[in-house]
């Protein structure tokens, strides 16, 4: 088991109830879950507490077997990648700075990155196609170029698990699919993907591991075709959502009229 | 043909960045030169060949071919005075590029953000009240962190630390000590003490000596050495705290440790010349457009950048007329221009104040 | 690259913990020979109104003052043609001009606030005069600074006076107890006249602009007293004063300080104050200003006494000949002739040739 999470719990100070509780599930290498659920439900609440962003109340979360909390931000940083939702780019660093910025939970604790780091970050930037973009300012970047930016960095961070924060939301349909296409990529290449989203579909495209949070602290987790039914689906987004079976592509997809 | 390219862009690529160090090594050399040079430079006729002479005299000994006053004036004025600038001219250029990363703002600084005058007052407080040395730096420091406490509380009660909320705390704070300047002027005896208050206000390197570094020069030194060592983790904070941790990065410790620090550069900086308006805004502007965004560069880049500039601008002061213009009326007169210059040219739509 | 960055910075460190630590010896060392020169040559000790120790040169060939309100003591004293460095105001007054001429020849090195030390070191003084606060850098570095504290009454002037005098020399000393007596004498002949006058003749006085006032608390504040007026503004500590306080206060007579003519004009014609006695009896007067400002800090003090009581008490000074008076002190302690014209133009508040001076600038 690459993650192991049990009896997580987050409990906001302000707020009377806790937002998630009595989360458990765990993960193996390579797979990718999914999380659904609707706005406010707690989804990105959890992501935080997986990604070390934030303590969770109650609970504990293992990678490969270490405990979290107990190793240490620097050392979770060598285990979890987190790629954010949005990022406002403030300062027009190029691509291969920023890139290179994924080596900083391995340098020297006063060091600055050196010519290894740099060639590492140059390593991911090939791999990820983009080396046009080197030299470019992040901030001149398109939306698709960035997340790709994004991922570059995180493959130099090297983590065991990356963590995606609803990743397809500001791209558009073409960068869309090319990035849940990285994102199968990358589990075949052994990360551990956790990502949440809106889209159904793209739980479903993705086919492995899914989970739902809902409100009032509900939380349900197991294989996609298990969890991602006509009713689970239909209640949290309070809609009437058909699972219509295609033989033609020997696939499940949603849908639903308005 | 494919590789050859591939390399040919390798090879420009480190290219780009040695430039940057380049640049940053030919400053400091300039930074030298200028030093040595401005010894030789005021009111005072001293030939070159001799202030070099003077200079060099307590390490070598050498053939006295000058009088004591010339040796006073080099060692005893001249010498203090440009060693001011260095440490007050690179710490506020280093404090404005570290507040700049810290914020994600490249449009604030010590003295946007209240945290000049609020030293200030403290320091002013001090001395009418019949303190010296280090009371007054202690005082100085608790002014300044006072001042940053209250602009981050602003932000935290309005729950919206967005660059213009940050701006607008900042010229809250700012205000409100500079009311507080106002009250102890006017509380001040009119005959001698309320000149030497607003003097001291509009900036000024004159009558500087070594008893007035002697108790600023060490923390300043150290402040500066910890700031240009942690400058790295500068551009990571700039990715917004979130991201920061998620690469392993104690967000706020390191940007405790940044205030605590930038605030004993500051402070000290105010109690041997003043406040000195627009400096820590425009020399991190002035050394992107040499060195870009990157920390790693543009830390050490401002530092040396300041410490130029300040020289410059202090060899104008005292060197223009008999009677000495303050350093706040250079800097404001040439810094605003520059510095509207500036944003015209990056186009500041493209930078957020939405972030 | 980041490593010949790093030595640079180490350098450019241990030069300057270096240079500071040097500095201090060298400093040490300068006092210690200035001492050495200083004790072959002959020296005394002043003790200056700070309190410090101050070893001046028996025979002060050149002296620097640094301080606006010292300027005309100084000449006073008679030390002009030893005066080799002074403030603006030096030069920027026009009866100071008038009547030392060679003032214009004399180097300003200081603006009232700041002094140009490196000037100040190639005129190398014998003694330098400053006021407290602004010629650290020159105590710093071994200068014989004497410095004066101001005052807040006649005795306070004449001590800060004295100290000058001990500083120049002993010549000089009997010039200032000759100017001692001479104001002493107008001080008395006031103090006992003005006690004569009943309380209900008693009058109220503001000294001061349309939005300032002297308060008691100062040199005019106690010339007033001995007077024995009553100043409009007794017990404030502030000197701003508003309109409304001044038609509460309502004086009888109303002294413009400084010689500002702009205020006098305001207090004359802007119909707000015409309700005002001082202004409706046509006793509103502007304070003569001369070498240096009657009213602030200066020898013309001993003047701006008998003027005050006259202008007050016109009845109980009738045999106080002012333009006499006058005459005589520039005569006697400047050195200048003064003519009827002159005189007339002093109390008008006007310069030399009938001009209107300067007006509203605070002394530094």
């Amino acid at each position: 088991m690459i993650l192991e999470v049990k009896d997580l719990a987050y409990k906001y100070p302000k707020v009377k109830e806790e937002t998630i509780k009595d989360i458990n599930f765990s993960l193996q290498k390579g797979q990718i879950m999914c999380i659904l659920g609707p706005n406010g439900s707690g989804k990105t609440t959890l992501l935080n507490c997986l990604a070390n962003l934030i303590t969770p109340s109650k609970g504990m979360i293992k990678v490969a077997g270490k405990s979290i909390r107990s190793i240490g931000r620097r050392e979770a940083a060598k285990e979890i990648g987190y790629v954010p939702q949005f990022h406002n780019a403030v300062y027009a660093y190029t691509v291969r700075e920023f890139v290179t910025m994924g080596r900083t939970p391995y340098l020297d604790i006063l060091g600055t990155p050196k010519k290894k780091d740099i060639e590492i970050a140059d390593e991911a930037v090939s791999k990820m196609k983009i080396e046009h973009l080197a030299h470019k300012k992040y901030t001149n970047l398109s939306g698709g170029e960035k997340q790709q930016a994004m991922i570059a960095r995180i493959l130099v961070q090297n983590p065991k698990i990356i963590m995606l924060d609803e990743p397809t939301n500001h791209l558009d349909y073409g960068n869309q699919i090319r990035t849940l296409k990285m994102i199968k990529e990358l589990s075949q290449q052994g990360y551990t993907i956790i990502m949440t989203t809106h889209n159904p579909d793209h739980a479903l495209m993705l086919e492995d591991k899914a989970a739902i949070v809902d409100y009032g602290s509900r939380f349900i987790y197991g294989d996609s075709k298990d969890i991602l039914t006509q009713d689970n689906l239909s209640k949290i987004y309070g809609l009437n959502l058909e699972m219509i079976y295609i033989k033609e592509r020997d696939k499940k997809i949603c849908i639903t009229s308005i | 043909m494919e590789n050859g390219r591939i390399q040919e862009k390798r090879a420009n690529k480190i290219e780009a960045t040695d430039k940057s160090n380049m640049y940053i090594l030919l400053l400091s050399v300039a930074a030298v030169i200028i030093f040595i040079f401005s010894l030789g430079l005021g009111q005072f006729e001293i030939s070159f060949i001799d202030t070099i002479k003077i200079v060099l005299s307590p390490f070598f000994p050498i053939e006295q071919t000058w009088d004591a006053t010339m040796s006073k004036i080099v060692l005893e004025i001249r010498l203090p005075r440009l060693i001011a600038c260095v440490l007050v001219g690179g710490g506020l250029g280093l404090s404005g590029a570290i507040y700049q990363g810290i914020f994600r703002n490249p449009l604030v600084s010590q003295d946007m953000l209240g945290v000049s005058n609020g030293a200030a007052v403290m320091a002013a407080l001090a001395i009418t009240l019949g303190y010296t040395d280090y009371a007054v730096q202690v005082a100085a420091f608790i002014g300044g962190i006072i001042a940053i406490l209250l602009v981050l509380g602003i932000t935290a009660l309005i729950r919206n630390s967005s660059s213009l909320v940050l701006i607008l705390a900042g010229i809250i704070v700012s205000g409100f000590a500079s009311s507080l300047l106002t009250l102890i002027k006017y509380l001040a005896d009119a005959e001698v003490t309320l000149a030497n208050i607003t003097y001291w206000l509009m900036g000024s390197l004159s009558n500087v000596v070594f008893p007035d570094l002697r108790t600023v020069y060490l923390p300043m030194i150290l402040c500066i050495i910890v700031l240009l060592c942690i400058r790295w983790y500068i551009n990571i904070l700039s990715l917004g705290d979130n991201e920061a941790m998620s690469l392993g990065v104690n967000a706020k410790g390191i940007r405790m440790l940044c205030i605590i620090t930038t605030t004993i550069l500051i402070a000290s900086a105010v109690c041997i010349s003043g406040t000195i308006s627009w400096f820590g805004l425009v020399i991190p502007h002035l050394s992107r457009l040499v060195v870009g965004d990157n920390h790693t560069k543009l830390v050490p880049m401002s530092f040396v950048m300041g410490v130029v500039i300040m020289m410059l601008v202090d060899n104008v002061a005292r060197t223009l007329s008999v009677t000495e213009i303050p350093l706040s009326v250079i800097t404001g007169i040439v810094g605003v221009p520059i510095f509207t210059l500036l944003l015209i040219k990056q186009r500041v739509d493209k930078n957020d104040f939405r972030s | 690259m980041k490593k010949v960055f790093l030595i640079v910075l180490c350098f450019l460190m241990a030069f300057s913990m270096v240079a500071c630590n040097n500095a201090k010896e060298t400093a040490g060392n300068n006092q210690a020979t200035q001492k050495q020169e200083t004790n072959e040559a002959e020296t005394r000790i002043v003790l200056d109104a700070s309190g410090n120790e101050v070893e001046i040169a028996k025979d002060v060939k050149k002296v620097v003052n640094l301080w606006n309100s010292a300027n005309e003591i100084i000449v006073q004293l008679g030390a002009r043609d030893i005066m080799v460095g002074g403030s603006s105001f030096l030069q920027s007054r026009p009866w100071m001009t008038h009547i030392f001429p060679g003032a214009k020849d004399v180097e300003v090195i200081s603006d009232g606030q700041t002094a140009n030390v490196e000037k100040i070191l190639e005129i190398d003084p014998d003694v330098i005069i400053s006021v407290a606060g602004r010629a650290d850098a020159l105590k710093e570095i071994g200068e014989p600074v004497v410095e004066l504290t101001g005052g807040k009454s006649a005795d306070e002037l004449m001590e800060q006076m004295s100290i000058v005098a001990k500083a120049l020399g002993s010549e000089y000393e009997e010039n200032a107890e000759a100017f001692f007596t001479y104001f002493n004498k107008n001080l008395d002949l006031v103090e006992k006249v003005a006690a004569t006058v009943p309380q209900e003749e008693k009058i109220v006085v503001l000294h001061g602009t349309t939005s300032t006032t002297t308060i008691d608390d100062s040199v005019v504040g106690s010339l007033l007293k001995t007077a024995n007026v009553t100043n409009a503004f007794a017990g404030s500590e502030a000197p701003e004063i508003s309109y409304e306080q001044i038609i509460a206060a309502d004086p009888d007579v109303i002294i413009v300080a400084q010689g500002n003519h702009a205020e006098y004009e305001k207090f004359m014609t802007d119909p707000l104050y015409k309700d005002v006695s001082a202004v409706k009896n046509n006793r509103v007067h502007i304070n003569p200003a001369g070498m240096f400002y009657w009213d602030a800090f200066s020898g013309e003090m001993s003047l701006e006494i008998l003027w005050m009581a006259k202008t007050s008490y016109p009845d109980y000074f009738k045999d106080v000949d002012l333009e006499e008076e006058t005459k005589y002190f520039y005569k006697t302690f400047l050195d200048y002739e003064m003519t009827d014209e002159e005189v007339q133009y002093l109390y008008e508040g006007k310069g030399p040739n009938g001009e209107w001076q300067d007006s509203g600038k605070k002394s530094k």
